[in-house]
């Protein structure tokens, strides 16, 4: 049941130094690199052109994107501590959060689907929402952890569950609704780096220097299963649309897919050793499950048997 | 003469703005400039706590009238220079602050022989510009010093002497923490002098006195810094101690190491010559009771050089530094004559534990070597090996550039960068190649290295290995602030910003240690494989 993929195009030279964030929308590949601008590559288009640069975005390089699931709004984080908004319809920035204090300052980010709302966890384990439809944004919820410096977030699809992982394995699922925290997961010891929740909102995917993908049931708190075969640290975990496969990248360049049912890899991905920080589903045009994964480079794969091969 | 009280607070403006202008010249002897005689400031005592009670008279009181035998006597300078330097320059509160000239410093920088070449007597002003900035944006509020002064110009004074004793018994078990605590009671001590618009006086206790006639009473020998003091040359005296308190606070704080020659570096204008920090620094010690190791200051030199070479020294001595497993002291520049180098064409710097940042002997005894050729007439190749985190990247970039502060200043630079130097590891590819714990093949940065195949690999089920450690919180802030700076002052794309980031994100750094044992052969491969990349 393995699945079959080919390179569809690399963009080697997309920044002068490593890349470390991406983000995607149905039009664009939104990249962050060591550089101060964040570049917008065309998604749907097969030479995927560079169509538009985020100037002076962060001065000391952007370690996170997250985009909206409408792909209207994307939010970055860089080096120097602050969070910006951008608007992708008109391609322009859209307001700031000023790196608040050094013990604060926001490292991990993710957005809700609409793009209303953001989620951020700091270098001290606070997780917070902010509500970014006007400014100021307003602070909705800032829920306290163990101190400890958080290496990712996540947001439910309808945005009533939190999700963050820190540098120490510790793991916290937060309800938004009452405020309170649902489950405090421990038992993974290293840092997690990646966290995402299903599509349906029923699961929850961790990654990390752990090597394992840790599956868990977020009504429960039970770890439902693991996905193993990484042989290194693994820095980020996805899912397709559907559900049904989960993409992870890692440390020694390795791109593994995985499927929900059968439970196994149903591909590795990756010929050179460097390091991929990102890995992503693009959003699904046709039947195949297509991804882009960032690293030294931006390579965009294409399933191989999928009526989306055009 | 003047029993106006607003004269008096012109003569004490004018004090202690001469702590920052250095109005008269500064003579290179320290104890002579600062007037330190044992005779005046001798104490006999039976017991500690009589030392509380401080003689006044030593002390010119400023709330009489300012003629008084007492000062004749202990200051040696006729008050009338004093009083007149009060009144023929009244300090207007619009000349404050005045900017220094470089002129005021010229005497003394080109009299002292430490300073190397000519850079020093030509920029001094920059110098001096700098350290009354760094020292008015440090961290400690009474150094605002133009509020304070405005609120002493105006208001009446309230005559309160404020004593803080140091007198420890020798301990060198003392942690540098209790070092801090002690710097910081002066420190604030000296707030609330300066709220109350009182007079501070430091007594430090120094060695024993040994008297010649036997006698019960312990005596001890005794300095006092008194602030505001009786003259200028107090007042300069203090600035000094306060300096050095303040750079022995940054050393500990941050970790550094100085040697008393860094210190006087740090401040060459205001402590005027070498012997004044050493007399200091040996005044704290001895008063704290502390080895001056606690006060994060060495004597001299601490860098080690071992190889095929031969100093000469301006003495005559010579060392010869080719002893196997032995590293030899790096002499100061000063007294270094030429330095002969045999069948060597590589130098390899080497950060090592404990050493942390290299002091200004090691940087131009490099610098030295960057420009001497081997007995076969070739120049020496220049490479660096340092701890994969932001101090050892700070590290080598203190090598390569001399530090931004001195560039900054446009002092030393030349004298002790190394500009040839190259960054050969601990690099990030080696820690994925040593620490990820996967069977990782050849990996290199493309520079021509063969593959390393035949090494021992970490198992994965010991992550991390010995040598690999979390980022502190300290690191990512000191990381984030030397990309700060390198944006800032070279415009980013410096060389190893992209390794800061990584760090940053990936959130480990590695110690030279992770190379374990394998430490030789990775020399022999990544230096072997540089030659090649050298020669193609």
């Amino acid at each position: 049941m393995s699945k079959q993929y080919l390179t569809a195009h690399t963009i080697d030279n997309a920044h002068e130094s490593s890349i470390y964030a991406l983000g995607v929308t149905a039009d664009y590949t939104l990249t962050g690199s060591g550089s101060s601008v964040i570049k917008l590559h065309s998604t749907k288009d097969a030479t995927h052109p560079l169509v538009h640069t985020f100037t002076d975005a962060h001065k000391l390089g952007c370690h996170h994107i997250a985009t909206s699931r409408a792909g209207k709004r994307a939010i970055s984080a860089g080096f120097e501590g602050s969070l910006k908004v951008w608007d992708l319809e008109n391609l322009e920035a859209n307001g700031e959060i000023p790196d608040p204090n050094k013990d604060g300052q926001i490292w991990a980010i993710a957005l809700s689907a609409d793009g209303g709302r953001c989620l951020t966890g700091s270098h001290n384990g606070r997780i917070k929402i902010w509500d970014l439809d006007k400014e100021p944004f307003l602070q909705l919820r800032d829920y306290e952890t163990k101190n400890v410096f958080t290496l990712c977030v996540d947001l439910s699809v309808d945005g009533k569950l939190a999700a963050s992982g820190h540098e120490n394995g510790g793991v916290y699922i937060f309800n938004n609704e009452t405020g309170r925290m649902l489950h405090s997961l421990t038992g993974l010891m290293k840092p997690v780096r990646g966290i995402a929740f299903s599509p349906s909102g029923k699961l929850l995917a961790v990654c990390g220097d752990f090597q394992v993908i840790a599956i868990y049931d977020v009504q429960s708190g039970e770890q439902v299963f693991n996905f193993t075969g990484h042989t290194s640290w693994v820095f980020s975990v996805g899912w397709s649309e559907t559900g049904q496969f989960l993409v992870t990248s890692s440390f020694d360049g390795k791109t593994k897919i995985w499927s929900m049912d059968s439970r196994t890899c149903v591909t590795t991905l990756g010929e050179s050793n460097q390091p991929i920080f990102r890995a992503s589903f693009l959003p699904k045009i046709g039947a195949g499950e297509n991804l882009v994964t960032a690293g030294t480079a931006i390579t965009y794969y294409r399933e191989a048997s999928g009526a989306g091969t055009g | 003469m003047s029993s106006n009280p607003e004269d008096q607070y012109d003569l004490e403006l004018s004090h202690v703005i001469d702590l920052y202008q250095n109005q008269s010249p500064i003579k290179d002897d320290g104890s002579e400039y600062f007037g330190w005689s044992d005779e005046d400031t001798v104490t006999a005592t039976e017991d500690t706590s009589s030392i509380a009670q401080i003689d006044e008279s030593q002390f010119l009181d400023l709330t009489t009238p300012i003629v008084s035998p007492i000062t004749n006597e202990v200051n040696g300078i006729t008050p009338t220079d004093v009083l007149n330097d009060g009144i023929t320059r009244p300090i207007q509160l619009s000349d404050f602050p005045k900017p220094p000239t470089s002129r005021r410093y010229a005497s003394t920088t080109q009299n002292i022989p430490e300073i190397p070449h000519t850079a020093a007597s030509t920029t001094p002003s920059i110098s001096t510009d700098v350290d009354v900035t760094t020292t008015v944006d440090g961290e400690i509020p009474e150094l605002d010093l133009a509020g304070r002064l405005h609120k002493i110009f105006l208001e009446n004074r309230v005559e309160e002497t404020v004593t803080v004793i140091w007198a420890g018994s020798d301990n060198s078990t003392r942690p540098s923490a209790w070092v801090l605590q002690k710097i910081d009671e002066v420190f604030a001590a000296w707030l609330d002098v300066i709220d109350s618009k009182g007079k501070l006086v430091v007594k430090l206790r120094g060695g024993e006195r040994r008297m010649l006639r036997a006698s019960r009473s312990q005596q001890w020998v005794w300095r006092n810094m008194v602030y505001p003091g009786p003259c200028a040359r107090d007042n300069r005296r203090f600035g000094a101690f306060v300096r050095l308190l303040e750079l022995v606070r940054e050393a500990i704080e941050s970790d550094k190491i100085y040697t008393k020659r860094d210190i006087y570096y740090k401040d060459v204008a205001l402590f005027g010559s070498q012997q004044t920090v050493d007399s200091l620094v040996d005044d704290v010690s001895s008063a704290l009771g502390v080895p001056r190791r606690s006060l994060h200051i060495t004597a001299a030199a601490k860098g080690l050089v071992c190889g095929d070479l031969s100093i000469f020294k301006t003495d005559g001595s010579i060392i010869d530094c080719n002893i196997e497993g032995e590293g030899v002291l790096i002499p100061s520049s000063a007294d270094i004559e030429k330095v002969e180098i045999r069948d060597t064409d590589t130098v390899l710097i080497i950060e090592k534990e404990g050493k942390g940042y290299p002091d200004i002997a090691t940087r131009e005894f490099s610098h030295y070597l960057y420009l001497t050729k081997n007995h076969t007439e070739q120049y020496l190749d220049f490479y660096c090996l340092v701890d994969y985190d932001p101090h050892g990247l700070d590290i080598y970039t203190m090598y390569k550039n001399g530090s931004l502060m001195s560039r900054a200043a446009g002092m030393f630079y030349e004298q002790m960068a190394v500009p040839g130097l190259r960054h050969l590891g601990v690099r990030f590819c080696d820690i994925l190649e040593y620490c990820s714990g996967s069977v990782v093949s050849g990996v290199g940065e493309g520079d021509g290295e063969e593959p390393r195949s035949k090494r021992v690999r970490y198992s994965a089920s010991s992550l991390p290995p010995q040598g690999l450690l979390p980022m502190t919180a300290h690191d990512r802030a000191k990381a984030v602030s030397m990309l700060q700076r390198d944006h800032d002052v070279v415009g980013g794309g410096v060389e190893y910003t992209e390794d800061l980031r990584k760090l940053l994100f990936v959130g480990y750094k590695a110690e030279i240690q992770v190379l374990g044992e394998q430490l030789v052969r990775y020399l022999d491969e990544k230096l072997g494989g540089q030659r090649i990349g050298l020669a193609s």
